[in-house]
């Protein structure tokens, strides 16, 4: 098209535009464009267009930069290594599970020891309420609760005797 | 003795017009063509173009002056960098507007042809190979510099420039066909 700048001037008034945006205030840069512009009728001109498209672009509207944003330029999401979120997640397992196991073995077993004489009877009152007769003939009640299996932790030599009497509650 | 002065001064002040005139006749188009492309505003160049023109009117010493030419466009890019400055101020510090001039109805036929111009430059937009159209888009939509494009980019500004480039010659191209069938 005769008179109108073609896209190859627009391309060279393009890099002009944007130098001269980027301008740090020196003489030369404008001087060089001055020549530019004075070689070719047309170059002006295309100069004149691009910045004429610079300013239309400067008022778009929110919504059709959004829209233009989404499509040409989505934003970056960083993309992180699953490698370390799945080991902090694992620690913070491991950590919680070892708490509560921790802590429920802490409240179900409390160990203690009791050593009677040989042939000595002696009976063992429990905080629960159940007591151990050592030197009894052994005989567990029906309906023993895992809470009195504080009977294992009782060291009982073979020879011994021993008798559970459960809570009533328990039983 | 005194007379002679204001004779000497008056002779200056006249040359300085003349020389002002000439400058504005050679030129002016390109001195507008600047600072619309620094201030993004056809009205925001013409006025700082008049103000450079009346500061070069009120030289003290014109003669001292190199090259007069020269001497306008630093004037003007100075006051480009100035009024840039002072937009920026505003815009940070936005003044509320009464709620009756939000609720201005928008004028039918301008929608209309904006958003039909806009959609034809989406439609040029995505002619473009993908990573021009994004370095376009971060770069005079988004307003992000150059280096920050290049950086989320990873590619040399020098790419990113190039790519900008391309896009916007390639965007004027499409709208003087639109506009100029």
């Amino acid at each position: 098209m005769p008179g109108i700048p073609d896209e190859k001037m627009l391309h060279a008034a393009a890099d002009w535009w944007l130098r001269l945006r980027n301008h740090d205030g020196s003489d030369d840069i404008i001087e060089q464009w001055l020549t530019w512009t004075r070689a070719d009728r047309l170059h002006m001109e295309a100069f004149e267009r691009v910045t004429e498209l610079g300013e239309r672009l400067g008022t778009i509207d929110a919504f059709t930069r959004r829209q233009w944003i989404d499509e040409f330029a989505p934003p970056v999401v960083a993309r992180r290594s699953w490698l370390p979120l799945a080991a902090a997640a694992a620690a913070v397992f491991a950590l919680f599970g070892g708490y509560v196991a921790w802590s429920t073995f802490n409240a179900a077993v409390t160990t203690a020891s009791y050593t009677s004489a040989v042939a000595q009877n002696r009976i063992i009152n429990l905080p629960d309420g159940s007591t151990v007769t050592m030197g009894e003939p052994p005989c567990l009640p029906q309906g023993l609760r895992a809470a009195n299996a504080v009977l294992n932790s009782v060291p009982v030599r073979h020879f011994s005797r021993w008798r559970i009497t459960p809570n009533s509650h328990l039983s | 003795m005194d007379t002679l002065g204001k004779t000497t001064d008056l002779d200056t002040s006249t040359e300085q017009a003349a020389r002002v005139a000439a400058l504005f006749r050679e030129h002016n188009r390109a001195l507008i063509a600047f600072l619309q492309c620094r201030l993004n505003s056809f009205s925001d160049a013409q006025e700082v173009a008049q103000e450079a023109y009346v500061r070069m009117l009120t030289l003290e010493r014109p003669d001292e002056v190199v090259s007069q030419r020269a001497y306008l466009f630093r004037i003007a890019a100075n006051l480009a960098l100035d009024r840039l400055r002072m937009r920026k101020v505003r815009n940070d510090m936005p003044i509320e507007l009464p709620a009756d001039e939000l609720h201005l109805p928008p004028i039918p036929e301008r929608h209309v042809s904006t958003g039909e111009q806009w959609r034809e430059l989406q439609k040029a937009l995505r002619e473009l190979p993908a990573k021009t159209s994004q370095a376009f888009v971060m770069h005079v939509i988004e307003g992000r510099d150059f280096h920050i494009v290049a950086q989320v980019m990873k590619l040399s500004e020098r790419m990113v420039r190039y790519h900008v480039t391309n896009a916007l010659a390639h965007c004027r191209a499409r709208v003087d066909e639109m506009e100029m069938p």
